[in-house]
């Protein structure tokens, strides 16, 4: 009769579970079907300014580039500076992802994700440009993929 | 996007949210949900096909992805799975973030998402969440017993 034991450290491996995107978008389908589009905003507002507090006072102190060196540090740990390509200047950060981790994910694990990929950026994104100072425009976003483009351009620069 | 590295922020704001729009039924009622949809396709397969082996299966990968801490073990002759998490990087992620208010029932999340499924296939659970406060916490799960005459 088998007895087995596995023990491992943190340190034995590195922190990247996949099933939490499709976990975040089961909660998002789940507050989008009982609470409506309303419910899935009041949601995203609340996890970015209770999460994103300190990175929005970043923000707020170093504007654009806060942004776009969160960004990177995000794609690296989903393993995925594959997909990022963004541009800086002093007004405007231009960003353009090739696929959503996310995404990718679930529909190689036969899931279908939900309708919220792009309103999520829109709410997170949102906030992260008005502490910039700034206005978020997604410009497009792929359904298939997750694939992206969109910005944060000063205001007075994207009159 | 969300990361997959921040999610346990944002399922931390879900239940508040959803207790705040229904009390505390209303966070149990997504846990079962959650439960019957998702944990149901996954770990209760594994123990469909397995037995209570398939606990060892599902975790094995999860707890590994999750770097957590932990010392796991299963028992074939005595049908008994159990975790000792020395830290669960969840909850340490939650404890970490002192400018968050974590939800007050976090780990509550656990004993409903897996044992509900569990128990379907003749598995019961016991915990000791004494110590979530560290980041630790003890499960156990074993097949029931028929009652001796």
């Amino acid at each position: 009769m088998a007895l087995l034991v596995m023990d491992r450290k943190a340190s034995d491996n590195k922190y990247l579970h996949l099933d939490f995107h499709s976990s975040v978008d089961n909660g998002l389908r789940y507050v989008g079907e009982h609470y409506g589009e309303k419910g899935v905003r009041e949601l995203l507002r609340r996890y970015t300014l209770a999460y994103h507090k300190p990175r929005l006072e970043d923000i707020r102190r170093r504007g654009l580039t806060a942004i776009a060196e969160y960004l990177k540090d995000i794609y690296e740990k989903e393993d995925a500076s594959d997909a990022l390509r963004y541009t800086l200047t002093d007004a405007c950060l231009t960003v353009e992802t090739a696929y959503h981790p996310g995404v990718r994910y679930m529909r190689s694990v036969g899931e279908t994700p939900s309708e919220w990929g792009p309103l999520t950026m829109q709410v997170v994104y949102g906030i992260f440009a008005e502490a910039a100072g700034c206005a978020f425009s997604l410009r497009s976003y792929e359904e298939q993929t997750g694939a992206a483009k969109f910005s944060f351009a000063k205001k007075e620069a994207a009159v | 996007m969300i990361s997959c590295t921040e999610f346990i922020p944002f399922y931390s704001e879900l239940f508040t949210f959803l207790e705040e729009q229904g009390g505390y039924d209303a966070v149990v009622r997504y846990w079962e949900h959650i439960s019957d949809t998702y944990v149901q396709d996954r770990l209760g397969k594994l123990v469909e096909k397995e037995g209570i082996r398939g606990c060892w299966t599902y975790w094995s990968r999860s707890l590994n992805e999750e770097a957590c801490d932990f010392r796991m073990t299963y028992d074939e002759e005595n049908e008994r799975f159990t975790i000792d998490m020395r830290h669960c990087p969840s909850r340490g992620m939650l404890n970490e973030l002192t400018y968050m208010k974590p939800y007050h029932d976090y780990c509550g999340h656990c004993a409903v998402l897996y044992d509900r499924v569990l128990e379907k296939y003749g598995v019961e659970g016991t915990f000791d969440f004494s110590k979530v406060d560290k980041a630790q916490c003890f499960s156990c799960r074993q097949m029931k017993r028929p009652a001796q005459e």
